[in-house]
């Protein structure tokens, strides 16, 4: 009975282990967009994946929202997304993700959809400052549009969509090409 | 063969014509919340709405200037004590009451770790104009405290969009303000809290403070617990809900209290075009019961998209309706309303027992045009109130003597109500819109069910502005005739606003206005000078289609493009006064008006006018003649009346669908018509 425990035990470290590391950064393959009404940003919204933040280089720029905002991630076909991680600067604010189905940007800016379906969602209202925000769903979901909101200020340096591989051959996506030989591989 | 053909067409017909049935249930469900409902304005009833500004206290200023709590207070208790009406403040709170005092603190001046936090300060502004003055709800505190005196408890209650509680989980732990502790500087330097603890235990009247954002929320199984409450239908109009079918979670204090008094600042907003009473309802939808972490009502929002926000909040209007209602404009907001537009001093209070009159005056009074505001229309046609001009008593100051055209929010997003019922003819091949058809060969004055060629006019009617005509009356390089008739109540110029796919030629009383080849579905596509007479102004649009479907919107608009006043839209013009027309006339006459909804299903109200008290009766029949059900049979007092009918027989039982007849008789006169019901 140990014995099975220990090799469950074993099994599920391993299983950890690969989705760790099996994490890829897919944010830079979305269509990034920030609804549109009633929150006014400053900065530009390639700086959100621009994998430039004050961790690897002091004059990375902030996309800053004085108060709230909704930003939006569309991918062109579903992707298993584990979560996102945020680096945020000095302005702490709570901030809530939402993966959905059948989700489109609608003609007024905001998120839309007769059949939209939230599928997971995840909040950190820590009010961390400076720091990498976790924004983990309970398990890894199959979406094509991720809509992040934050309120009560933010400034985010850097935001990473986590995709969870789920082939062993993985495909060289966008996010790797310019994350390689971009422009702001260059400024690394 | 024969004789099973003959076994089996009638079931076969029988489940076509449900499934037939089912489908059109399904269709009329699935678009329920598109469709605007019909509202018969001349069954609306009368309201009186009280007006009172600077100009006339004792110690009078200049409307526009910031004026001291004790001239507020003269302005809004002056407004208040001109309201003669049997729905005026002294009476809707009776002995006893628990009494909600609707704020609007949808931003507030807060400043966290040194950083200007929410709205309030859009690009380096104060803006005032976007909250509920603190001096008026000061004055109105003392009122009903110190002078009214019958209500047990005074609760106020906000659920603040931008803005978290202090202390609550989600806020800033080094937040050490929110909008109920923060002092408002251009306020008298109030705070809500302080404003409590001074008229808290006064006279025996317990006066606190619930944060709707973190009250209790209730579902069908109680607090906390089950699903989504159904929207009411508290007047039993046949309309229940208009943006969600499943319900909202509704604040437990909003469904005990007795009264709810609603103040509003006027303020411009880009989707309903005005922030007033109604529209401040956003403030009672409970983010947090439907399981997010922060206080943005994106959730009305996101339903639905930005369009159907107004169709949410008259839901949310629907559990706890506002009773009495005040609006002020000691700061107000113009231009790019809500966040961004421009403070505004109006020293203006307008104040009445009908929520839907005094958001008619509002509007009216800040240059907008009631008729032009869905929510009202949605509003009236679920039994809130009036926003029919014609029939609002105004006591005090006239509207005339304290209009202030607020600057409208930028174009496109509101604009006039426009023509949605049109009398279509076409298609005739054309090669550009210039080209002439047998249509333009004489003055034209149609009917609906008349041909020209063969080719019928027929009815073509939009739930939006922009109407699209039938397919079968649609093709390419062709052109389709709309035709309506713009009543107008008295001589006035304007502007026709045009948009139409792919061109446009218009006419106005037989005259040719304007050709454009190319337009476009904006509803200021093009737009063309006019002169409309009283009464009747034929309107005849060409329509060119290079390919693809077409439709067209038309406005008769001011300068601002909102409805010029006193127009309405006919597919039809009578040839002389007809019974409808001495009735629109002499509201109190007697009158049977449409049903509505039509068709229906759960159940539908039947509004009728008398004009004198006496017998009424008021019977459904089937198409056979057959008495259904005898819903009024008693004596009444002149005036409107409202009956609802669910779709039940004298025993009770659920009738079938089909047409149903409903029949009027009072006062020596009998009137009928029809209604559809679709199970």
């Amino acid at each position: 009975m140990r014995k099975r425990m220990s090799w469950g035990l074993l099994a599920l470290v391993a299983l950890g282990a690969f989705a760790w590391a099996s994490e890829r950064n897919i944010a830079p393959d979305a269509l990034t967009r920030a609804t549109q009404g009633y929150n006014q940003y400053e900065g530009e919204l390639n700086w959100l994946s621009d994998g430039i933040y004050p961790d690897n280089n002091a004059g990375a720029s902030a996309f800053v929202w004085p108060n709230k905002g909704n930003l939006v991630f569309e991918f062109a076909a579903p992707y298993k997304v584990l979560g996102l991680r945020l680096r945020v600067g000095a302005d702490a604010g709570l901030y809530q993700v939402w993966a959905y189905r059948n989700a489109e940007y609608g003609e007024d800016g905001q998120t839309a959809g007769a059949d939209m379906e939230v599928l997971a969602d995840a909040v950190n209202d820590q009010f961390v400052e400076d720091a990498w925000v976790d924004l983990f769903f309970e398990r890894a979901v199959e979406t094509d549009y991720i809509e992040l909101s934050t309120s009560q200020g933010a400034e985010l340096y850097e935001v990473e969509i986590l995709g969870a591989e789920q082939t062993a051959v993985w495909q060289t996506s966008w996010a790797d090409i310019k994350n390689t030989y971009g422009p702001s591989a260059e400024r690394r | 063969m024969d004789g099973i053909l003959k076994k089996t067409w009638l079931p076969v017909l029988i489940i076509a014509l449900v499934a037939i049935d089912l489908s059109t249930v399904e269709e009329v469900d699935s678009k329920r919340a598109q469709v605007l409902p019909t509202v018969d304005k001349k069954m609306l009833g009368e309201a009186q709405v009280a007006i009172a500004c600077s100009h006339c206290i004792e110690k009078a200023a200049a409307r526009d200037e910031v004026i001291s709590y004790e001239q507020v207070d003269a302005i809004v208790k002056r407004a208040i004590r001109l309201d003669d009406s049997a729905r005026n403040l002294a009476a809707v709170v009776e002995k006893g009451d628990w009494v909600a005092i609707k704020v609007n603190i949808v931003t507030a001046p807060l400043v966290v770790n040194g950083r200007k936090r929410t709205a309030f300060w859009d690009s380096g502004v104060a803006h005032w104009g976007q909250a509920t003055d603190l001096r008026v709800v000061k004055s109105v505190l003392d009122y009903l405290v110190n002078e009214e005196g019958d209500a047990r408890r005074i609760t106020i209650v906000e659920g603040g969009a931008e803005w978290s509680k202090v202390g609550e989980s989600g806020t800033d732990p080094n937040q050490t303000e929110d909008g109920w502790t923060v002092r408002w500087e251009q306020f008298d330097n109030l705070s809500y809290a302080e404003l409590v603890e001074s008229f808290n235990g006064v006279n025996g009247i317990e006066v606190d403070i619930v944060d709707l954002n973190y009250d209790d929320w209730v579902g069908t199984e109680g607090v906390r617990a089950g699903d989504p409450l159904p929207v009411p239908d508290p007047n039993h109009s046949g309309i229940s809900w208009y943006q969600r079918p499943e319900g909202y979670y509704v604040s437990k204090t909003l469904l005990e209290v007795d009264k709810l008094v609603n103040i509003a600042p006027m303020k411009t907003h880009d989707i309903p075009g005005v922030t007033l009473l109604h529209k401040q309802y956003v403030g009672t939808y409970m983010q947090r019961a439907y399981g997010a972490n922060d206080n943005s009502k994106m959730g009305l929002h996101r339903h639905s998209g930005n369009e159907m926000v107004p169709w949410g909040f008259i839901d949310l209007f629907s559990f706890r309706p506002t009773d009495y209602g005040i609006i002020e404009g000691f700061w107000g907001t113009e231009g790019r309303g809500p966040q961004w537009g421009e403070n505004v001093n109006h020293n203006v209070v307008i104040a009445g027992g009908d929520p839907v009159a005094v958001d008619a005056v509002g509007a009216t009074v800040m240059g907008y045009n009631p008729e032009d505001l869905a929510y009202l229309r949605l509003s009236a046609a679920k039994g809130f109130g009036t926003f029919d001009m014609n029939h609002i008593k105004i006591n005090g100051d006239p509207i005339a003597e304290i209009q202030r055209n607020f600057k409208k929010t930028p174009r496109p997003n509101f604009w006039g109500w426009g023509n949605r019922q049109w009398l279509v003819n076409g298609p005739y091949a054309v090669s550009d819109v210039d080209e002439a058809t047998a249509v333009e060969a004489e003055p034209i004055a149609p009917v609906g069910g008349s041909a020209i060629d063969e080719i019928v006019w027929k009815e073509a009617i939009g739930t939006e502005r922009f109407v699209p005509l039938p397919d079968d009356y649609v093709a390419s390089s062709s052109a389709t005739y709309a035709f309506a008739y713009i009543k107008s109540e008295q001589a006035q110029e304007g502007t026709l606003y045009l948009g139409a796919s792919d061109g446009a030629k218009a006419w106005l009383n037989g005259e040719a206005i304007g050709s454009w080849n190319r337009t476009s579905k904006n509803p200021d596509a093009v737009s063309a000078p006019v002169a409309l007479r009283a009464g009747y102004n034929p309107v005849l649009v060409k329509v060119y289609n290079v390919f693809g479907t077409a439709g067209l919107s038309l406005v008769a608009g001011d300068e601002d493009g909102d409805t010029m006043p006193g127009i309405s839209y006919h597919l039809a013009k009578p040839a002389e006064p007809t019974a409808v027309e001495e009735t629109q006339a002499r509201p109190d006459a007697f009158a049977l008006g449409a049903n509505y909804p039509n068709p229906f299903n759960a159940g539908t109200a039947i509004p009728y006018v008398t004009s004198a008290p006496g017998p009424v009766e008021l019977n459904i029949y089937d198409v056979r003649g057959a008495l259904v059900r005898q819903l009024v049979s008693r004596s009444l007092p002149g005036g409107p009346h409202l009956t609802h009918w669910d779709g039940r027989d004298e025993a009770g039982r659920s009738v079938g669908s089909g047409m149903y007849v409903y029949r009027l008789v009072a006062e020596g006169k009998v009137e009928t018509a029809k209604m559809a019901l679709l199970k």
